[in-house]
Order: structure tokens, then C-alpha cells, then sequence
């Protein structure tokens, strides 16, 4: 990634995004930050604005507030996201629509709006986070599963609408990274996972970051519509 | 509606014109056709289009706003099938954002 970029990162409140947040931030790029509630993050580089993603006014009110403090958007990292195990059967409708519309529907609602500023600019680079969900299709994931390989097809189809504009669409999928997602897994389902990777430890932040910079470069910009995962899944 | 509503789209056309690679620039005249026409243009032209729009609402009235919603999909006669069913659009929704 190039110095100084300026990035918004959705889902910036906690786990990897957050880390994401004051990682950056330190490193001399501008970060803005959504999540529905405030964040404990302090950074003179570091700026939250709480928003709904599934809701498209309060993402609209975002932008606005970030259209006024820059012009130059140029890196978006979509880490908004809920992670429920729970089995088909005993998934109420409600919390299957839940998690659809928080981790795609809010991904493309966020996407939207983001892309206008980098299509002035003729610049941007879209990261999203999957997961390691979508090629292992374990029990209890199904519309997390869903969403994410939802996520996937989508930055692979938004590609081509912007291949003209120098904006790329990648996703990463996360394997096992230490936050409060992977706590409530539980100890029988974590270790499930890590038995059905190739390389099962635990995700380290700057291993997730040298990927992201990658793709964020500018000599990346040929590098569009994929997804990178983690873990030696494909 | 306004002269400098209809200018504003005409300057837009400009920039959309200038990044499409393909495909002769729009008439500028409030009939000349968009979407669902033969002679109307395809769809990443008024995705362009919709863009510098917004960039030109944004840059003249300070404005942040979004051209394609809820209410413009359900409007009956589309509004972009031609320059000036565009600009009336425009127009409408710069209204309702006063």
C-alpha cells in the first residue's frame, strides 16, 4: 500500500477490524471507521463514524461525512460481519435474514457508495473479508458460508463493472484469527477447523495486513475478482 | 426546469463521453435518448453518467446525494430515457434534498 492512503474500514469496533484500524492508523495512513457504536479507538489519524450497514441511510449519512473530509478514498476493507453456528434446522428465518443483509447486503450498500469516489479518482481497491467457511462448508455454517461465498461472487462480478476504472474487488479468507468470533465457536468446533486445515495456527495481524497490502497496491492492479484464503484451503 | 439543471447534465455527458471507449457521444439536446432505445446508449455509460451527476450536484451545490433509489426505480416513466426525462429527474431530487 502506498503512504498516506486514506482507508475506510467497515466493522472497525472490534476483532480484526479494529486491529486493522490502529494498525494502519500507525503507519501514517488515514483511517476512517464504521460500526454501529462508538469505538474505544483514540488515533490522531483515526475517524469513527457510527452507521448501520443495513441500513442505506445511515450509510448514506456516513458518506456524506466522509465525502466532506476527503476526496481521495482509495482503500475499502469491509470486515462488518456476524458469525452465528448454528445448524439449518435451528436457524430462525429472522437470523438467517439478519446475517445475509449484515455480512452481503451491507457489503454492497457499502461498496456503492465507496466506489463513486474512487471512480472520480480512477483509483481504489476493495478488500473483503470471507472465510475459510465457504471451502470447508462445515456444520452450523450455512448462511455464514452463504454469505460469504455471496460476498465472493459479488467482488468477483462488481470487478468487471469497474475493470475500466482501475478499481479492484478481492476477498481474503480468513481461517482462524483470535477474536471473539473464534471464542464462541467453542473448543470442539475450533479444533473441527483447525483438524480440516493445512496450516491451522492462529492468524497473526501482520500476516492478514501483508496480504491486504498486497492488494491494495498499485502494481495489484491487475489482480481482481479473486479470493486469497488462508489456512492452505482452497 | 431549470437552464442550469440541463447544463449541468450536458457537462456530465462530457465526462462520461470522455471515459467511454466506445460508441458515438451523446446529442446534447433534452430529447436525445439513453436507455431503452436503439439509439440510446448502453448501461456503463449512464453508470458514468450517474456518477459525474452526483460529482457535478456535489461540486456546484454541495450536495451529497444519490441518484438511483427506491424512489427512482418505481417512478413509472423511467427517468433515464432521455437527457431531458434525466434532467427532470435531476431537478426533482435536488428538490427534495432543499
Amino acid at each position: 500500500m502506498k503512504p498516506g492512503c486514506t482507508i475506510l474500514i467497515a466493522g472497525s469496533r472490534q476483532g480484526l477490524g479494529r486491529a486493522l484500524a490502529e494498525y494502519y492508523a500507525e503507519r501514517g495512513h488515514n483511517v476512517f471507521g464504521l460500526s454501529r457504536r462508538e469505538s474505544d479507538l483514540v488515533h490522531p489519524r483515526y475517524q469513527h463514524i457510527c452507521a448501520d450497514v443495513t441500513q442505506e441511510g445511515s450509510v448514506q449519512e456516513a458518506f456524506a461525512k466522509i465525502n466532506r473530509a476527503t476526496t481521495s478514498l482509495e482503500v475499502l476493507i469491509f470486515s462488518a460481519g456476524l458469525k452465528a453456528t448454528s445448524y439449518a434446522l435451528l436457524t430462525p428465518q429472522s437470523q438467517a435474514a439478519h446475517m445475509l443483509n449484515t455480512n452481503l447486503l451491507g457489503a454492497f450498500t457499502v461498496t456503492c457508495h465507496a466506489v463513486r469516489q474512487m471512480k472520480r479518482n480512477r483509483f481504489g481497491r476493495l478488500i473483503y473479508f470471507s472465510s475459510i467457511a465457504v471451502p470447508l462448508g462445515g456444520a452450523g455454517s450455512v448462511m455464514y458460508g452463504a454469505s460469504k461465498a455471496g460476498l465472493e461472487q459479488m467482488a468477483f462480478a462488481m470487478s468487471r463493472e469497474f475493470a475500466r476504472d482501475n478499481i479492484t474487488f478481492n476477498a481474503l479468507g480468513i481461517s482462524i484469527y483470535p477474536s471473539a468470533m473464534v471464542e464462541e465457536l467453542g473448543e470442539k468446533a475450533l479444533a473441527e477447523t483447525r483438524a480440516a486445515l493445512v496450516k491451522p495456527e492462529m492468524l497473526q495481524l501482520d500476516e492478514v495486513a501483508s496480504a491486504i497490502d498486497f492488494f491494495a497496491s498499485e502494481a495489484a492492479r491487475q489482480i481482481t475478482g479473486q479470493t486469497l484464503y488462508f489456512g492452505g484451503v482452497r | 426546469m431549470g437552464e442550469d439543471i440541463l447544463g449541468m447534465v450536458y457537462t456530465a455527458l462530457d465526462e462520461s463521453d470522455a471515459q467511454s471507449l466506445n460508441g458515438a457521444p451523446v446529442e446534447k439536446t433534452p430529447e436525445a435518448p439513453l436507455l431503452g432505445s436503439d439509439k440510446g446508449v448502453d448501461s456503463l455509460t449512464i453508470v458514468n453518467l450517474v456518477v459525474a451527476i452526483e460529482e457535478q450536484i456535489q461540486k456546484r451545490m454541495g450536495k451529497t446525494v444519490v441518484l438511483v433509489d427506491e424512489d427512482s426505480m418505481a417512478l413509472q416513466e423511467h427517468p433515464f430515457r432521455t437527457v431531458g426525462t434525466l434532467a427532470a429527474y435531476v431537478e426533482k431530487v435536488i428538490h427534495k434534498h432543499r
